[in-house]
């Protein structure tokens, strides 16, 4: 096999270390072919090369599918419209899509030295990307929350399991502590007008 | 068309006032780039992210509409009331360079 399958943490805050992490890859002959959400990266061996990695945000139809919704968005269906027009402007501007990860959009392209290599080069949009990234977040919390917390604060003690415990605090840790970074960013991006 | 309407999208960034000056005529995204690169001399990039982010916003806010497509790519054109909202932003900025220009404390 010429593809190598690395686990690796993903905090929602980490865009750009992750973005950084990938152009390193790529330097070491390890080019990103796919995401297994959440956590695992198919990387195939090759050349190395000087590749720009750019993450953007956005929920496309590919990954409803990946997370088996496929009511909501069947994979060999053709893309909506909209979609379509998105991954078409990337291309035109030079961009090639990698993949999906937990509604991150995956691109890169090789590095110029001296030229702007940005998705995104101005404050409100750059404010508006990480917004929807927060939006989704809390979407997700306000669902996950539904689902565990009447069980975990149940007063019947076969009702409130250690399993249903456990639920809530990774809903912590994984959903509700990220929004304090997350928060922290766009106050910045804010200031920096 | 009020002024009050036109004045609630003044001062334009500078990336939507160069996207709405290149769409005067009927245009997809990847001409919205080149046109920008070249009309700004290389001052004004827009990326990708950006350019697609704008035209949804520029779109609800009824500054620009869809005019037909190109293979996969949609055409976007100014609407009457982009140009009112373009043509303000330009009768103001100009104010403020021909302030700089008569004050001469940029010659040098």
């Amino acid at each position: 096999m010429n593809t190598v399958r690395k686990f690796r943490w993903f905090w929602s805050w980490n865009d750009i270390a992750e973005e950084k992490w990938l152009q390193k890859m790529s330097a070491q002959g390890l080019h990103l072919k796919e995401i297994e959400n959440p956590c695992f990266y198919i990387f195939e061996k090759g050349e190395p090369q000087n590749y720009v990695y750019k993450l953007d945000y956005r929920l496309n139809s590919a990954m409803f599918a990946h997370v088996g919704w496929y009511a909501l968005a069947d994979k060999s269906a053709p893309q909506k419209s909209d979609e379509q027009e998105y991954f078409q402007l990337f291309q035109d501007a030079g961009w090639n899509y990698v993949g999906e990860g937990r509604g991150w959009q995956y691109f890169r392209q090789s590095e110029r030295k001296g030229q702007n290599q940005e998705l995104y080069t101005d404050q409100a949009s750059k404010r508006a990307k990480y917004r929807r990234q927060i939006f989704f977040q809390l979407a997700i919390m306000a669902l996950v929350a539904v689902l565990t917390l009447p069980q975990a604060f149940s007063p019947d003690p076969t009702v409130a399991s250690p399993i249903s415990i456990t639920a809530v605090a990774a809903l912590v840790i994984l959903f509700a502590l990220p929004l304090i970074p997350l928060g922290l960013r766009l106050q910045k991006l804010k200031a920096q007008i | 068309m009020t002024t009050k309407q036109i004045n609630k999208y003044l001062p334009l960034t500078e990336s939507s006032a160069y996207i709405l000056l290149t769409l005067d005529k009927p245009l997809h995204g990847y001409g919205v780039m080149q046109r920008v690169a070249a009309l700004s001399k290389e001052t004004v990039s827009i990326g990708a992210g950006t350019l697609y982010t704008a035209f949804s916003n520029l779109e609800k806010q009824k500054l620009i509409e869809k005019a037909g497509q190109e293979g996969r790519r949609k055409l976007y054109v100014l609407t009457d009331f982009g140009r009112s909202v373009l043509a303000e932003h330009i009768r103001i900025t100009e104010i403020l360079v021909n302030n700089a220009k008569e004050l001469g404390i940029f010659n040098s």
